[in-house]
């Protein structure tokens, strides 16, 4: 429903629990399963069954319902709102064309609650017209003042939405009518349609008994004042009950379709992720997440439990510090992205459930330049040109000899965080990778925060991340020069050329066009190596072999969640 | 004033300090770490603006020692402030994992005792025999495997290989259940202590059966197993103050028990509250261990009074002016 704005792997990959984090993949192939398993799912021998209760491991019961509250990554927020709320269109995960943006037809956006819209010939405006005879849980209609009053607690300064600034562009909402809402924009843009659809919708009737300004305050009110749009709703109906158990919500706008099938679904808080995989083995979820690649066999070989296998938007690189010498040189940190052997850190960490990067915009993105192609490995020629820029090998026998100039030797080191032990390898082969052309790379894993204050502070060589773009394809927070005083161009990449260009992608109308700026930004990303762009890994779940219906994918593991089913009871 | 009044007040008094000093120490240790107040895992794109917003809004722009004086006030009233993490009061989310954790520390302290005591007692029969031996070699190993290394292994054997105990463990359920659920997270807790209570309570029980009186006791018929219970009885005093001890350790040893076997207490509690840099639930969790600690060692000295008569004669209070 949403553009994955803010699940948890959104941008760096830094959730403590899943070093492999969310995902997000413009363009979705469907979860794949290995063959060769015993059983395998139920999709494929039998229909949706109506009725029992499927229960998911999270790291932790999520506990704020009400997502302008909930924070950036909070860990599962996003399936309790899959499980509680609808937005007005359902995002697809399929969303290879241009015009996804700006049209609800596939592949872009689905009706949910809205069954209609229609955009003014300056696309200024937008007409949304609601179905007809919308409810609440319980009962109270929903309205098109419900989509205005939404808009206006994600734009008021005392709630302070994380991502109030996806609705910048949005002057005005209004409701004429009980299922009509009219988006005023200010500018158009290719991301209206996303902009517009950002968020769900928020029951009106129920919370504005609070005023925003008390929203931060009384944080908790909300799972006590809870009605839901979505396909569940909490089992239990007493104050502050938000996480646990979900049962079917009858007055579901696609009730009528027979949705949900399951009777319920039950979160299972398991936060240490070894114990969670051993308890899915176990058979005690129908859902788990972050499967390790080294892991899959286990999985594939059960009885129980199959992995579901599907791309993500991840991409990890290594951020280079551009104002620390001699990082700070294009062909320097071209030099040493040529000595690094990515495709072998795909097979070594990722067992081939991984692709090698070429910049930021990931290779089904509907942008990507097909004419960019990853630096060849090749550690000889990396170490030419690093000689050629005047570094020569330190006094002494042997080819490895370590690379110094004006006296000063090529010296790095590697930041990661902890959390994550998979990065953790993988700076490691690196650093391994980098002493063989002759520099003295050394490895430090750090607490993310302590990272994030390196990132922040510029005080560091390179850092190894992950991070993954939303479907907005904006890449200015990263390496626009404007962005390293407030945003995320930690690598302090700053290029007027990339600059300009990444302003008028942000300005264009016309995705043809659209494309083409964005092919030029990623070109000169290539020459000028600002990040050593390493891999796209895919992500690993697993589902009972009893559950159907599952549809993991880059928007959501969650997605359509009421589509899910069980081949029989626990 | 009678002695034990002042002795109480003195030990009430001595108790605020030490759970103050807790505080301050986690207050101070967490405020100075990189990133403080804000979530680890928020995202970068959200501009410093906002950031500063909700800064502002939390209270987090004061200076450290003013925030640290807000807390402490607040919190003699009962008001332990917001998780910023769960968003709920955090005096809430304390009372709500009190109970499964004492509930878990119970449990492995009584699998402990019985287990420690039976083994200890055994190996007391034959000192330096082959059963002796191998229990103390047992105890050794018990007490030297790492708890979370026995929570995988025992989540490994009995749950996935040989599904003895079931493979969902929660504390809100029947009781029927809920002993199911508790077994197999309180017997790992259990583990390491059974090991240190049989060592206790073997070499006491040596050294009591060693005493003239147990001599006397046998010469004069009285049955093995009342001798056995007498010495005990006698050899008991230093075991109950290990319990006084031991508690403290079962709680906040629970910490990793509760997160492999996702039981939902104050060690989970406190663990969400570190990687979540949630300075009121840390905190919030750091007063009510420290307040468990005291109690459990004012508890283990009451217990230890009623068994032992010597320590309940008059003593001189060593803090008394003199």
């Amino acid at each position: 429903m949403r553009r994955a704005l803010r699940s948890p792997g959104l941008r760096l990959a830094i959730s403590l629990a899943g070093a492999l984090a969310v995902a997000h993949a413009a363009a979705c192939r469907p979860a794949s399963q290995s063959s060769g398993q015993p059983g395998g799912s139920p999709d494929a021998a039998q229909r949706p069954r109506r009725g029992g209760t499927a229960v998911v491991a999270v790291a932790a019961h999520p506990t704020q319902v009400n997502e302008l509250l909930a924070g950036g990554a909070a860990p599962d927020q996003d399936v309790i709102q899959r499980l509680l709320f609808a937005s007005l269109f359902e995002e697809q995960p399929a969303t290879a064309s241009p015009a996804a943006d700006r049209s609800i037809a596939p592949p872009g956006f689905q009706p949910a609650l809205a069954e209609s819209i229609a955009w003014s010939a300056d696309r200024l405006s937008a007409t949304v017209r609601l179905r007809p005879g919308l409810t609440w849980s319980d009962g109270a209609p929903l309205t098109a003042e419900d989509v205005r009053w939404t808009w206006l607690a994600q734009t008021d300064p005392a709630v302070a939405w994380d991502y109030a600034f996806v609705k910048e562009d949005i002057v005005a909402v209004e409701a004429p009518h009980p299922t009509v809402a009219v988006f005023r924009f200010r500018r158009a843009t290719l991301g209206q349609m996303a902009d517009l659809n950002e968020g769900v919708v928020l029951p009106r009737h129920a919370w504005s008994a609070l005023p925003f300004t008390e929203w931060r305050r009384q944080p908790e009110w909300f799972a006590s004042h809870l009605v839901a749009s979505g396909p569940f709703l909490p089992a239990a109906a007493g104050p502050g009950d938000a996480g646990g158990s979900f049962r079917r919500n009858e007055r579901y706008f696609r009730a009528a379709q027979g949705l949900p099938h399951l009777d319920g679904v039950r979160l299972e808080a398991a936060p240490e992720r070894a114990a969670q995989r051993l308890r899915m083995l176990a058979g005690a979820f129908d859902y788990a997440e972050f499967i390790p690649p080294a892991e899959l066999p286990r999985f594939e070989e059960s009885a129980v439990a199959r992995p579901l296998v599907y791309p993500t938007r991840q991409v990890n690189f290594i951020v280079w510090n551009t104002r620390r010498p001699p990082f700070d040189e294009p062909a320097v940190r071209r030099a040493l992205t040529r000595g690094i052997d990515r495709q072998a850190l795909v097979e070594a960490l990722y067992r081939g459930h991984a692709r090698v990067a070429v910049t930021s915009i990931i290779s089904t993105a509907w942008a990507r330049d097909p004419a960019g192609a990853p630096w060849p490995h090749d550690p000889a020629a990396a170490r030419r040109e690093l000689e050629a820029l005047g570094f020569a090998p330190a006094p002494g026998n042997g080819d490895s000899r370590p690379l110094a100039r004006d006296g000063r030797p090529l010296r790095l080191e590697l930041l990661t965080n902890s959390e994550s032990q998979l990065r953790a390898d993988a700076a490691a082969l690196v650093a391994e990778q980098l002493r063989r052309i002759g520099a003295e790379a050394s490895v430090r894993t750090v607490e993310i925060s302590a990272l994030m204050a390196a990132l922040d502070a510029g005080a560091f060589d390179g850092v190894l991340l992950a991070a993954a773009l939303d479907t907005s394809l904006d890449l200015r927070a990263e390496f626009h020069s404007a962005s390293i005083a407030d945003g995320t161009n930690w690598s302090r990449y700053a290029s007027p050329e990339t600059d300009r260009l990444l302003d008028e992608f942000q300005a264009a109308t016309d995705p043809d066009a659209a494309r083409l700026l964005l092919h030029r930004v990623q070109a000169n990303l290539h020459r000028d190596q600002p990040y050593t762009w390493l891999w796209e890994p895919d992500r690993i779940d697993a589902a009972s072999r009893r559950l159907g219906g599952a549809r993991p994918n880059a928007l959501s593991p969650w997605f359509r969640i009421e589509e899910w089913w069980l081949a029989a009871d626990r | 004033m009678p002695p034990w009044i002042r002795i109480l007040a003195r030990r009430a008094g001595a108790a605020v300090v030490v759970v103050a000093g807790a505080l301050s120490l986690a207050f101070f240790a967490l405020d100075a770490l990189p990133g403080a107040g804000e979530r680890p895992d928020r995202d970068p794109r959200v501009g410093l603006e906002q950031r500063q917003r909700l800064r502002a809004i939390y209270g987090l722009d004061d200076p450290a020692w003013r925030r640290a004086a807000r807390w402490m006030a607040a919190a003699t009233r009962g008001d332990l402030g917001l998780s910023l993490s769960r968003q709920r009061p955090v005096s809430d989310l304390l009372r709500a994992a009190a109970a499964p954790t004492l509930m878990l520390a119970a449990a492995a302290l009584a699998l402990e005792l019985a287990a420690g005591v039976a083994l200890g007692g055994w190996a007391a029969r034959r000192p330096g025999g082959w059963i002796d031996r191998l229990i103390g070699w047992i105890a050794v190993v018990l007490y030297s495997l790492p708890t979370f290394w026995v929570a995988l292994v025992a989540l490994l054997a009995f749950v996935v290989e040989w599904p003895v105990f079931p493979a969902s463990f929660a504390a809100d359920r029947g009781p029927g259940d809920l002993l199911r659920s508790l077994a197999l997270p309180a017997a790992v807790l259990a583990a390491t202590g059974i090991g240190a209570v049989a060592r206790f309570t073997r070499d006491g029980m040596v050294e009591a059966l060693e005493q003239d009186w147990v001599r006397a006791e046998r010469a004069r018929g009285i049955v093995e197993s009342v001798v056995f219970r007498h010495a005990f009885q006698a050899s008991a005093g230093p075991l109950v103050q290990w319990v006084g001890i031991e508690l403290p350790r079962l709680v906040s040893g629970a910490l990793v028990v509760e997160v492999v076997f996702a039981w939902p207490g104050l060690g989970r509690l406190a663990y969400d509250g570190v990687l979540g840099r949630d300075l009121p639930l840390v905190l919030g969790t750091t007063a009510a261990t420290a307040l468990l600690v005291l109690v459990a060692s004012w508890g283990a000295d009451l217990v230890h009074a009623a068994i032992d008569p010597r320590v309940r004669r008059p003593v001189a209070d060593p803090w008394a002016p003199r």
